[in-house]
């Protein structure tokens, strides 16, 4: 490997415009070991102005987190820096590499800065490969893309560095495609063609947002592992602070294309300057205040829930094979409580909660709703007492209808339906009790925001007065401090309501916020069940314990000294 | 809304075609069918904007009339498709994974592996060639059209999240179909509506002009693409003239197409929401 | 890999059984006695028995089906009631003309659509990409036989270019080859069209997609984005369209034959149709349904080399 870099290194000629080391230590306009540097840099595409006067240095061998929500600029920063910015995108200002501007560049001369001095890694493994190509061609050809390498040299050096990322050689071939593979092992493909030819800034744009968190605790771990022995600059983009407080050094917080505040992690989340960061802080670790209005009669009871999929057959005599997604699953939840379900992507969290629904057949055990037994596809009577809120805020709605029918579609479960004044006034009230105005019900779905489409779907599943709501990742798409009001609004129905919810989701900061209770799901049992607090503080389950190793977590002093 | 360029044009030109054929049933330049000897293969002038044929025929008033039977073929075998394509794309969807579900496919599959032409045929064998076999033959290619586009588009809707709300809310799949899945698969229709309309009026004309779609009397572009072929050499005009109305007429209408996809395309609209 | 071509391949004969028993019982429908349609209305009863019998006409349906399948199987497609020869020979002198023609338009419209939908997608927004698809909207507006009248009149009547119909067989194939080459390219400019359009489509929605965001940060310039990864991808819709394309073009061969005057198969099923003679329309309605379907199993085929996930 070594052998090949010298090589390659000599055989790219003066054209390969590679600027001739020199560690930038000396260069005036940089900090000290900065190897990237961005002055200034304001961009507007066509006529909307999306950065506003960045500046952010970046030192070799370190972490610099760049922290914002949607909308703040962090992504377009990061393909400012890539020279991938759209068509009509005006930039000004300077990206210093090495003590070089890289901005003005033709981009023919930033093609060869891309992937061999800057590499870049993106949010969606899953779509991010090449679903044509086999893995080891991917990344070989990063390496034929810069360098002089011979095919079998390429796919050499793909061997290598596939191992580097834990990809090692018997269990994953470079013949192996990218269907075959996992979100978690699709984005160490993408880590190890960022990093094949050493680039000396690597950016990773939410490089775990869509990973699970034990997925996302192992990739952090190899980013900060190859940033340590490559010495190269790490830019990471997320919009989670625990994430950046766990591997960065430095961090830049952005809020509408500016950077707020900037410095060293320590410093900034002990002093918090800024108002903003304030606020970034307090959503984050926002805790909603929950009055207790519990009762002890049971609302929801699984007993022995089994739900079972029938598998593609794997040829056309073979036998039907089955994958049973809730293998006995028993659980009770009270009136009033609030109980969490967490567990990572296919444990069948939302697989059981589709079954409660009635969206779903079971193959055994049965549930019990308000004390009457659930019977295969659900009567009305029985379908009242429960409602839902979906993860999407953009998908949960008939994009045709006005907000006033959406919301009023659970009257269709009464038996004496309520008359057109009833049901405007049933309606108005469910939107007032979420936060909205009552007028809202005469608008399209279109002239919400995320945040107000996730009151409109609490306020549908509200209306007829179900005793319990399953919340589907209810909050996972949305901002920290939109999540935090949503959080606020659904403590305070449940207080005055006695709701009780089964609060689904993968984020454990937010279960720890919201519920009584947590069950732990795994391969479609609970493994683990008990009082939030005792579970999150004395976790007795070994998976439990992984999981809550894995999640990223704020400093304490960030969570609660804030002013 | 702005109407796209391609939406005004083609539906302008689509609409003087309607035009001219409804107004053909009140008047026309000469009498279609009245024949005249002595007027035969007369090239365009004032008199016959676009001639004479070799019965001296006005060309210009048979095509008038033959926009009717163009029209007719397209509007009755979009509606076959149309009305037989989609209920059975709902529901094989509502359906889904299940026999019916494979049944309908399979047969999809099966008259997609009869090009209308040898539908034409087979009908045209089974009880002559007439306007109604050309209706039939197109109107069945365009039910697995239609089956198809409606089922794959009410699939990926199936899966939506307010389906499943409506679904939580009790309601049954023909309910869900009419009240969720259909509005929102009427944009994908209709622009595929439009174009199995052009479609049709191309296929008339091909059928008509080997002889098994419209015959004598009925007026057809097809049939006067036939009798025109055997004098092309020393009467061009008789060609030129319905393969031109042909051609406008597929065209307005594919433009028509184009620009309702892109004023109704549903991700165009969720960017600008 | 193994697992797919088995699912295609049972898929491939149950629509072939399928659409054989289709093809046969709506021809078994048809009003009119077949004997009496060949001796004419005024044949000895006995002389009409006999003849029902030799075709087989006093047996059962499903009899019938069978012995038609079985004769198919082996060759044997029937007697013309009106040639009085084999309708296997008939179907073998014509479909050296039908054939050849289809494949010679799927090659030119493929050589055309091909790299125009490239540039259009390359030149995406700009004065090249607006006028090839003005172009090409125009190109599907045109109904093929009128091309092919129009192209007559210009190459073989006004410019003599080429002769105006007729086919001189294979015994010269220059000659045979230029016969077709009208007719080819009257078949093949608006499938071009068509094709060309779903290219740059296609192209330009891969061109969207988060691998190609990828490969650009890889150092790609815009070209090897597109010759290494947008254009094999883009090819999964296009084969779609050039499956369905072969039977478009069979079809419209058998209809462009009427404008050049070609003795090709489209002849004798018009000719068949007018002479009810139901036997050569059968045959070849269900030999030209065979093509299509396997022309459908060799573009499944082709999926599974482009694209790995299907290859299990």
């Amino acid at each position: 490997m070594k052998g090949l870099e010298k090589q390659s290194g000599a055989r790219s000629g003066p054209d390969r415009a590679r600027p001739a080391p020199q560690g930038g230590r000396d260069t005036p306009t940089l900090g000290p070991g900065a190897i990237l540097s961005v002055r200034n840099l304001t961009l507007r595409i066509a006529a909307t102005p999306i950065l506003d006067d960045v500046s952010v240095d970046l030192n070799a061998g370190e972490v610099l987190g760049i922290v914002g929500e949607s909308g703040s600029g962090k992504s377009m920063t990061a393909l400012a820096i890539m020279g991938l910015l759209p068509k009509q995108a005006h930039a000004s200002g300077q990206i210093m590499l090495e003590g070089r501007d890289i901005l003005p560049l033709p981009d023919r001369a930033k093609q060869a800065i891309r992937g061999q001095e800057i590499a870049m890694i993106f949010q969606e493994p899953m779509t991010a490969l090449n679903p044509l190509h086999s893995i080891g061609d991917q990344v070989a050809e990063t390496v034929r893309l810069h360098t002089r390498a011979s095919r079998a040299e390429a796919r050499a050096r793909a061997r290598d560095v596939l191992d580097r990322v834990g990809l090692s050689g018997p269990r994953f071939p470079l013949t192996k495609y990218p269907h075959e593979l996992s979100g978690g092992q699709r984005q160490r493909v993408l880590i190890a063609m960022a990093i094949a030819l050493r680039p000396k800034v690597l950016i990773a744009d939410e490089p775990t947002t869509a990973l699970d968190v034990t997925t996302q605790a192992e990739v952090l771990s190899l980013l900060t592992r190859l940033v340590e022995e490559d010495g190269m600059g790490l830019i990471l983009i997320t919009h989670d602070l625990a994430v950046v407080a766990n591997i960065a050094q430095h961090i830049a917080i952005m809020e509408q294309g500016r950077i707020v505040e900037a410095g060293k992690v320590d410093t900034v989340f002990a002093r918090q300057d800024h108002p903003y960061t304030r606020k970034l802080f307090a959503a984050s670790a926002h805790q909603p205040d929950r009055t207790m209005a519990r009762g002890d009669t049971p609302v929801l009871e699984v007993r022995d829930l089994v739900r079972d999929y029938a598998l593609p057959r794997k040829h056309l005599f073979a036998k039907q094979e089955h994958f049973r997604a809730v293998n006995g699953v028993s659980f009770t939840l009270r009136q009033g409580e609030n109980l969490g379900l967490v567990g990572e992507s296919g444990c069948g969290k939302s697989t059981l909660a589709r079954a409660i629904l009635g969206l779903e057949p079971v193959q055994g055990g049965d549930i019990h709703l308000n004390g009457a037994r659930v019977t295969d596809g659900m009567t009305f009577a029985q379908r009242r007492g429960i409602g839902v809120v979906f993860q999407d805020p953009y998908g949960s709605f008939n994009p045709r209808h006005k907000v006033g029918r959406l919301v009023a579609e659970p009257f269709h479960l009464l038996d004496d339906p309520p008359g057109r004044a009833e049901r405007r006034e049933r309606v108005a009230d469910a939107l007032r009790d979420v936060g909205l105005h009552a007028d809202d019900m005469d608008k399209y779905i279109h002239a919400f925001s995320g945040g107000q489409r996730q009151r409109i779907a609490i306020a549908r599943a509200l209306v007829i007065r179900p005793s319990v709501i399953v919340l589907d990742e209810a909050v996972s798409a949305l901002d920290v401090s939109i999540r935090a009001q949503i959080l606020d609004l659904l403590a305070e129905l449940s207080a005055i309501h006695t709701l009780s919810y089964l609060f689904i989701s993968h984020d454990l900061s937010v279960v720890r916020a919201i519920t009584d209770r947590v069950l732990v799901m795994k391969d479609g049992e609970i493994v683990e069940e008990g009082a939030t607090e005792r579970l999150f503080t004395s976790p007795e389950h070994r998976y439990t314990r992984t999981l809550l190793a894995a999640s990223p977590r704020l400093p304490d002093r960030g969570q609660t000294d804030a002013p | 809304m702005r109407v796209p360029f391609a939406l005004a044009l083609g539906g302008i030109v689509s609409l003087v075609f309607v035009a001219m054929a409804g107004l053909s049933y009140l008047w026309t330049p000469y009498d279609a069918e009245a024949l005249s000897i002595a007027n035969r293969l007369k090239p365009p002038s004032a008199e016959h904007w676009f001639g004479t044929d070799h019965f001296g025929r006005d060309i210009f008033s048979m095509i008038m009339v033959g926009a009717r039977t163009s029209i007719a073929v397209a509007v009755a075998s979009v509606g076959i498709g149309m009305g037989l394509g989609v209920p059975l794309g709902l529901w094989a969807a509502a359906r889904r994974g299940s026999w019916l579900d494979e049944v309908i496919m399979r047969g999809n599959d099966l008259v997609f592996a009869f090009p209308s032409l040898l539908i034409a045929i087979m009908i045209a064998a089974l009880a002559g060639p007439s306007v109604m076999n050309a209706i039939l033959a197109i109107g069945i290619f365009n039910i697995p059209v239609f089956a198809r586009l409606t089922r794959g588009g009410a699939l990926s809707l199936w899966q939506r999240e307010f389906v499943m709300a409506a679904r939580v809310a009790g309601k049954g799949a023909a309910r869900i179909s009419a009240e969720h899945i259909l509005p929102n698969l009427a944009n994908l229709l209709i622009v595929q509506g439009t174009i199995q309309f052009s479609v049709g009026i191309l296929v008339e004309a091909a059928l008509s002009y080997v002889g098994i779609g419209a015959q004598p009397p009925t007026p057809s572009w097809g049939r006067m693409l036939a009798e025109a072929q055997t004098m092309v050499s020393f009467a061009p005009h008789m060609a030129l003239f319905p393969g031109l109305a042909i051609v406008l007429t597929v065209l307005g209408l594919n433009l028509m197409g184009d620009g309702l996809r892109d004023l109704l395309d549903p991700r165009g609209r969720e960017r600008t929401a | 890999m193994l697992r797919y071509l088995l699912i295609r391949l049972v898929s491939l004969t149950a629509t072939l059984i399928a659409a054989s028993v289709v093809i046969f019982l709506v021809m078994a429908v048809i009003p009119g006695n077949p004997a009496v349609l060949i001796l004419g209305i005024n044949a000895q009863e006995d002389t009409l028995a006999a003849l029902r019998a030799e075709l087989g006409l006093n047996r059962t349906l499903p009899e019938q089906y069978l012995a038609w399948i079985g004769g198919l199987v082996q060759g044997d497609f029937g007697t013309s009631y009106t040639y009085k020869v084999p309708v296997a020979e008939l179907i073998l002198d014509r479909i050296w003309i039908s054939l050849p023609l289809t494949l010679y338009a799927l090659a030119l419209s493929t050589a055309i659509a091909f790299p125009v939908g490239i540039i259009a997608a390359t030149a995406r927004g700009g004065v090249l990409d607006f006028g090839i698809m003005g172009a090409t909207q125009l190109g599907i507006a045109i109904p093929n036989f009128w091309f092919a009248m129009m192209l007559v009149f210009v190459f073989a009547v006004t410019l003599g270019w080429f002769g105006a119909g007729g086919f001189p067989g294979w015994d010269d194939p220059l000659a045979a080859i230029k016969a077709l080459t009208l007719p080819a390219i009257a078949l093949a400019l608006p499938q071009a069209s068509i094709l060309a359009r779903v290219m740059r489509s296609a192209l330009l929605e891969t061109l969207d997609e988060d691998y190609i965001r990828t490969a650009r940060a890889k150092g790609l310039s815009r070209g090897g984005m597109l010759w290494r990864h947008a254009l094999r991808n883009a090819m999964i819709p296009v084969l779609t369209i050039l499956g369905l394309q072969f039977s478009f073009l069979l079809a419209g061969a058998i209809i462009i034959e009427n404008v050049f005057f070609l003795p090709g198969l489209g002849r004798l099923v018009f000719q068949g149709i007018t002479q009810r003679d139901l036997i050569v329309v059968q045959s070849t309605v269900m030999l030209l349904v065979f093509a299509v379907i396997v022309v459908t199993f060799l573009v499944d085929l082709a999926y599974a080399l482009v694209d790995p996930r299907l290859r299990r």
